[in-house]
């Protein structure tokens, strides 16, 4: 769609060597050439760990899910791949490597603001800004690109159209964003992180705050947008985890548990506390 | 391999720099220069009139004299400027009106904070705002025009600029300033305490004097610090009612002279560079630093209040 | 909050010199809180009382006039000194006060210097209104060669008001909730972007507030204009390096020199309306914030 980050867009994608702590699985082999990578992360608030060694993979075009009980870190994990887990008072990676193709995510030379921009994030509870709903669509678009204003209001309504809201906001462009509900929100933020053109979109528990009508639309916007970009969601619902994913990782307590395809993890889980929590007894 | 813990507030600044973020740079640089700029005029004011006062204390007999022993003469052959009477002055009419304030503005704040209804406490916001927010000089003159007059009557005075008079205006304009901030000192205790309090079947005075008050001391304190650095300072009020006479009072009937009246009255006359003028200095720094101290106090009992209670 | 009653058992009863004094002090309570409400309004009521008479658009316009000065006439140009010096005051305190506020805020938030900062600005705001005349005199007036002027009542003006609009600006800007600042920082924007598009316009009302209090207090004051901006009279109108009238200082004028007491009600009476107005206007930006 748009202008990307030349440097991270020229550098062809690396094969990357197995993981350590990787055991033997019989089971499909999994692709070896991820997108984004997490190596030996400790991350840290103030002086409490809450990451420990984490080390995993996700690949491209697909849907992984992070799945654990409440408190294990899934939250800290995705905000530490798009450098916003900084912006969290206290927050900090203290060990490890975050790689974007390649690219070290925290070198010294990293760029936060392009990183955020090529990795986009929705949160669990909608944040609009005091602005219209048009406004707040094109919020990142209009410091990061120079567009006429007619550029500007047909990217709007393309985006708008793209998450589904187009019909039921068309007529209310310029009202305040904080009049819309609850699910009409979380979509107006997805269409503002779209609007940035990135990579990869990452989602922290972004239903939990909605009712089922509409977590429908946020699932089956999900997997649309799957087709064009990659997506990462941290959920607590196993349920939603096996309709949306294909990947999952499982965690607890701040490690890496489990990772491998939805259909394995949940149906044969190798590891006994993965077990445990697929069977609802722990979380 | 920078890690997000490196932080200091130079850190956005390179980080503009590096990416040419002229927007981002230029906020940067004009917001640190107002800080800098700011800042510093505490120490421009504190260090000016150190340096301005410096020359009437050059000794220690020097500042004895100009404290205690000499009397404000200027018009005596040789000149002598003593601020004795400036400062007894400021004394007596900070002490009276505190202690006709602070009993009334805590029974105010413990109305506002414990006992009084919603609508009646919405109401008495404003009015204690409104009385926060008349000007020094329209107090000035209401005193001149109601009480001056009924104590030459009552007690026959010549002329009914006093002290006491002073006093009974200033203590109103300090009322409003520690009675909201006691009662906010009040209402910052938790909920929780006051209900276990009344679990045990007590009164509601017995659990205001035993557990909030008790519980909002730190606050309680601070605000009457407040009131005390606002009486100090405060200039026209009673410039107009305390009767600007050069004798030391020897009685609350006496006419006085607090330092900012005689900082006012003799600044326009003193020439530049003259001991009248460092001697005025002089009185402004004792009132400067007396001020800085109550605020100190304030400052590290709101500290001691927030760690003790987080 | 509920009051207990009696506590009504078998065995038990509550004392009743307790119940007694509860009672009496809830008693004194209201008388106290009573006051407060009629002591403003009492003078309030007393200046109106005394001063509407005299209050007409030629009393507001004209210049002081009669023998002796200020008996008739009016204050016009002491409401326009006021406004001169209390918006020359604002284009100092306004860049020193907000920026200073954004940067404490949303550069240096978590830097251990910010408390040193704010102490220091509570420090000034703390130091009494004569002490900023002095300092407006031999700083401005004697060092500077200003003279006693327009120019240097108001930068002192500033000077007293700056403190009060930065720790209204710290204030306001910390009460934005940090999750703000992750969703717009998330977007990759700029600080200064987040700061221009979102921060400011959430936290305005509280900084309007802390500005319009602030103006009234300082046109309000007249310590620091008494010795570095004020006159008794002035022939030429508002310029940057005369002399200028003020309402406070008219006031005092008016009462020392027992030029006319019915002008002083009249002035006193603009004084607090003026203030009151001010109050009216930061009352409901202050109640949008909450």
């Amino acid at each position: 769609m748009t202008q990307i980050e030349p440097a991270l867009r020229a550098a062809p994608l690396p094969v990357l060597p197995p993981l350590p702590h990787a055991r033997e699985w019989p089971v499909e082999p999994l692709p070896t050439t991820a997108l984004l990578s997490i190596e030996d992360m400790d991350t840290h608030y103030g002086t409490q760990s809450v990451l420990q060694e984490v080390c995993c993979r996700f690949l491209e075009k697909q849907v992984t899910a992070i799945v654990g009980p409440s408190g294990c870190g899934k939250s800290t994990l995705i905000k530490a791949l798009n450098r916003t887990l900084e912006l969290t008072p206290g927050g900090r990676v203290t060990r490890g490597r975050a790689l974007f193709r390649g690219h070290d995510l925290y070198a010294a030379d990293a760029d936060p603001a392009a990183i955020r921009k090529q990795i986009g994030i929705i949160h669990q509870r909608p944040i609009v800004f005091p602005m219209s709903v048009q406004d707040n669509v094109l919020f990142g678009v209009r410091f990061h690109r120079r567009l006429t204003a007619f550029a500007q209001r047909e990217l709007a309504r393309e985006l708008l159209e793209r998450v589904g809201l187009w019909k039921e906001v068309n007529t209310r462009l310029d009202a305040p964003a904080a009049a819309l509900s609850g699910g009409q929100q979380q979509r107006l933020c997805l269409a503002r992180t779209l609007a940035n053109a990135p990579e990869v979109i990452l989602m922290d528990e972004p239903c939990s705050a909605l009712d089922p009508t509409a977590t429908r639309h946020i699932e089956a916007l999900i997997a649309e947008l799957k087709r064009d970009y990659t997506i990462i969601i941290v959920t607590h619902n196993m349920s939603q985890a096996r309709r949306v994913s294909e990947q999952a990782l499982f965690f607890y307590q701040g490690r890496l548990i489990e990772a491998g395809s939805t259909g394995q993890l949940f149906e044969d889980p190798h590891e006994p506390m993965t077990r445990e929590f697929v069977t609802g007894q722990i979380g | 391999m920078s890690y997000a813990s490196a932080n200091t507030f130079f850190t956005p600044l390179h980080a503009a720099w590096r990416r040419r973020q002229w927007g981002e740079l230029s906020l940067w640089t004009t917001t640190f220069a107002t800080v800098v700029v700011g800042a510093s005029t505490l120490f421009f004011i504190v260090g000016f009139i150190v340096a301005e006062a410096a020359p009437a204390v050059h000794d220690l007999s020097n500042l004895w004299g100009l404290l205690v022993a000499q009397p404000w003469e200027p018009f005596a052959d040789p000149p002598r400027y003593g601020i004795l009477h400036a400062w007894v002055s400021t004394l007596l009419v900070t002490v009276i009106a505190l202690a006709l304030a602070v009993p009334a503005a805590l029974g105010v704040a413990v109305f506002a904070a414990e006992i009084a209804p919603a609508a009646v406490r919405n109401f008495l916001q404003p009015c204690l705002e409104l009385l926060a927010g008349i000007p020094s000089v329209v107090y000035g003159f209401f005193g001149y025009v109601t009480l001056v007059p009924w104590f030459e009557a009552r007690f026959g005075m010549a002329t009914g600029e006093s002290i006491l008079v002073a006093a009974l205006i200033l203590a109103v304009m300090v009322l409003p300033f520690v009675a909201s901030t006691a009662a906010e000192a009040l209402r910052s205790v938790p909920g929780a305490l006051r209900e276990a309090a009344y679990a045990l079947g007590v009164t509601r005075w017995h659990v205001i004097s035993r557990v909030v008050m008790r519980r909002a001391l730190p606050g309680i304190f601070s605000a009457v610090a407040l009131g005390l650095a606002r009486a100090i300072g405060e200039a026209l009020a009673v410039l107009i009612l305390a009767g600007n006479s050069t004798a030391v009072p020897e009685s609350v009937l006496d006419r006085g002279q607090p330092i900012t009246a005689l900082i006012l009255t003799e600044l326009g006359e003193a020439g530049v560079g003259s001991e009248k003028y460092h001697a005025l200095f002089a009185a402004g720094a004792m009132l400067m630093a007396v001020t800085v101290l109550i605020n100190l106090l304030i400052w590290s009992l709101k500290r001691r209040l927030v760690r003790q209670h987080g | 909050m509920a009051e207990p009653g009696l506590a009504v058992t078998v065995t038990a009863r509550t004392p009743s010199a307790a119940v007694v004094t509860d009672k009496a002090v809830t008693l004194l309570a209201w008388v106290l809180g009573l006051a407060a409400v009629a002591l403003p309004m009492g003078i309030l009521a007393f200046l109106a009382a005394h001063g509407a008479r005299v209050l007409s658009w030629e009393f507001l316009t004209a210049g002081p006039a009669g023998f002796p000065l200020g008996a008739a006439g009016g204050i016009g140009p002491a409401i326009l000194g006021t406004l001169a010096l209390v918006g020359g005051g604002l284009l100092v305190a306004l860049p020193l006060g907000i920026g200073g506020g954004i940067f404490l805020n949303e550069y240096a938030a978590r830097s251990r210097w910010v408390p040193l900062v704010r102490f220091t600005a509570e420090c000034l705001a703390g130091i009494p209104a004569v002490i900023y005349g002095l300092f407006g005199y031999s700083l401005l007036v004697v060092f500077f060669a200003l003279k006693i002027s327009l120019l240097a009542g108001a930068v002192t003006l500033g000077l007293v008001m700056f403190p009060i609009i930065l720790i209204g600006t710290h204030e306001s800007l910390l009460a934005v909730e940090w999750e703000y600042r992750e969703a717009a920082l998330a977007l990759g924007v700029s600080r200064s972007y987040a700061i221009r598009r979102i921060l400011l316009p959430k936290a305005w009302p509280g900084i309007a507030a802390v500005v319009v209090l602030a103006a009234g207090h300082a046109a309000g004051s007249a310590a620091p204009v008494m010795v570095t901006a004020s006159t008794v009279l002035t022939r030429t109108g508002v310029t940057l390096d005369a002399p200028v009238m003020t309402l406070p200082t008219h006031l005092y004028h008016l009462i020392a020199e027992a030029v006319s007491f019915e002008h002083a009600y009249g002035t006193a009476l603009v004084l607090v309306v003026g203030m009151l107005c001010g109050n009216a206007l930061a009352l409901p930006l202050r109640r949008r914030r909450h």
